[in-house]
């Protein structure tokens, strides 16, 4: 599969993106919670989304499981040679409930990004965050201090979805009698 | 017979290795003119290890530092040395500022190494690179030419060199600054001292083939020397692509972003990009805006750095995308005289402050 909307002047560049694209859309195909589309706006960007369980909180305050979860991913024209991961990732979902996401903010985040993290460790990432396998345990830094302290309170509750991103093989073979 | 005057850049020029480094460059007759490059202020602590003296402490180092180089060799007459102080990072700086013959890093981040590494190849300027390293008493060396098939920094950067560049990022203690390399002023002044005759050799011309794409370690714990020649990585990061650069008279207090698109058909500057939504992780402040984030932004109100939120920053502006602000000035958005703008079809230009 290649998409010419990657197309650059920087040959190596050029290869990396048709490669996380095929790459990214393997793992969504043998995936049962990710959907991946490219979306048509510009930046091209990847747009993940999630149908694993997570958190949000609603207008009234209450926290509720939710299970659709999208997120939109930039790699720009530089990504190889230096990363800011403030800029490559967007929440587009409101309201998730995580010590990793803030309130008011599209922000999401998933700690150091080396340059040219592919896209399959990013979606495992925010796969990881999202149903709280992994999260930020220090308030000091949080992008949410009071889910940081929520979640210290609730640890027992996690991970919110034990399921694995990438559908297991079942390997129902019948034995012979 | 007069011989040609050099121009020389020395970024991180007022640290452990820039600051001993500079008088050795001042004494030199081939260098006319010296830009001094350098954000930080000296601090007492700066006085172990860096060539200071008591009265430069709260000074901005580049300032110290030319007021040094101006009492071994004043600017005036022929013999006269030039001295350019800017007090910013070597990232921020215009880089049709950095046009010269030679441009020497005494950092000690990765991270605006490799600046300057794309900055040396984009203008075609040779640049020399030197490191210390405290705990080993290791001094090191590098030059490099720009060319396609020349080495360059990054051809020899694995996927370890990458993620232990510099990041701030929101939660975990991220940090911009590179880390202390505990280096004793001695150690300083020795990587000093054989950077300034690499320097020489380089500005004399006949060595640089010798010279371009080596690595010299001179390990003084145990006596010893390390020369290691480097070669071109096919499978670099980096596009090892030189500009040709042309002249463009254009003032950016007076030329709207709607004109400089109406000639250049897009807008972009590499090394940065234009923020059109900063937001503050601290306290969630925001502002809208069409400005290259340039130096960065803090928050007004708790000074944490104000970051471009997914997408809300753009790498190239285009007629259609800047909409409401075409009628901003160039200045207005952040751009200065000096700075290189790249329109359609990777044509460069350098704005250059008309009379």
């Amino acid at each position: 599969m290649s998409d010419n909307r990657f197309s650059s002047t920087d040959p190596v560049y050029e290869r990396f993106m048709q490669r996380q694209l095929q790459e990214g859309m393997e793992l969504a195909r043998s995936s049962d919670l990710l959907r991946l589309h490219l979306s048509p706006m510009t930046p091209p960007h990847f747009v993940a989304e999630f149908l694993c369980n997570g958190l949000i909180r609603d207008g009234a305050g209450e926290i509720n499981q939710a299970s659709d979860f999208r997120v939109g991913i930039w790699f720009p024209p530089d990504y190889l040679r230096r990363a800011d991961p403030f800029e490559m990732l967007r929440l587009f979902t409101p309201g998730v409930w995580h010590p990793n996401v803030s309130r008011e903010l599209p922000l999401i985040c998933i700690g150091r990004l080396t340059p040219g993290t592919t896209l399959v460790d990013i979606l495992y990432q925010l796969f990881d965050i999202l149903t709280f396998q992994k999260y930020n345990p220090r308030e000091n830094d949080s992008l949410n201090k009071t889910a940081c302290a929520w979640a210290r309170e609730n640890a027992q509750k996690f991970p919110i979805d034990r399921r694995p991103l990438k559908r297991r093989p079942l390997n129902l073979e019948v034995q012979p009698l | 017979m007069q011989t040609e005057r050099k121009h020389v850049v020395v970024a991180g020029a007022g640290g452990n290795t820039g600051s001993h480094l500079l008088p050795h460059l001042a004494r030199m007759p081939g260098i006319g003119r010296l830009t001094l490059v350098d954000p930080e202020f000296y601090e007492p602590g700066n006085l172990a290890v860096q060539n200071i003296d008591r009265v430069d402490v709260g000074q901005p180092k580049v300032e110290a530092q030319a007021e040094k180089l101006r009492r071994i060799r004043p600017g005036l007459g022929e013999s006269g040395l030039d001295v350019v102080a800017l007090q910013q990072r070597i990232e921020d700086v215009p880089r049709g500022l950095l046009k010269s013959d030679l441009i020497v890093s005494c950092l000690d981040s990765r991270a605006a190494r490799q600046h300057v590494n794309e900055i040396a190849w984009r203008l075609g300027v040779p640049w020399a690179d030197c490191g210390v390293l405290g705990s080993q008493n290791l001094v090191r060396v590098n030059a490099y030419l720009p060319g396609q098939d020349a080495p360059c920094l990054e051809c020899s950067w694995g996927s370890d060199q990458y993620s232990a560049l510099e990041q701030e990022y929101l939660c975990g203690a991220g940090s911009g600054a590179g880390f202390p390399t505990m280096a004793s002023s001695a150690l300083g002044g020795l990587a000093a001292s054989l950077m300034a005759i690499e320097i020489a050799k380089l500005l004399h011309g006949e060595a640089v083939e010798s010279m371009a794409g080596r690595q010299v370690i001179l390990d003084a714990e145990h006596h010893a020397v390390q020369v290691t020649a480097e070669r071109r990585n096919p499978w670099c990061r980096f596009d090892h692509r030189t500009w040709q650069i042309e002249a463009w008279a254009c003032r950016p207090d007076s030329t709207t972003v709607g004109t400089a698109l109406n000639t250049l058909g897009s807008l972009q500057v590499e090394g940065h990009r234009f923020a059109c939504e900063l937001t503050c992780p601290g306290c969630g402040h925001r502002e809208e805006s069409l400005r290259l984030n340039r130096p960065l932004v803090r928050c007004p109100r708790c000074d944490r750095r104000m970051v471009t939120t997914g997408f809300g920053s753009l790498e190239r502006l285009e007629p259609e995308l800047v909409g409401k602000y075409s009628h901003l000035t160039l200045a207005q958005i952040g751009l200065r005289a000096g700075d290189i703008v790249s329109g359609g079809n990777w044509h460069h230009r350098v704005l250059e402050a008309a009379a």
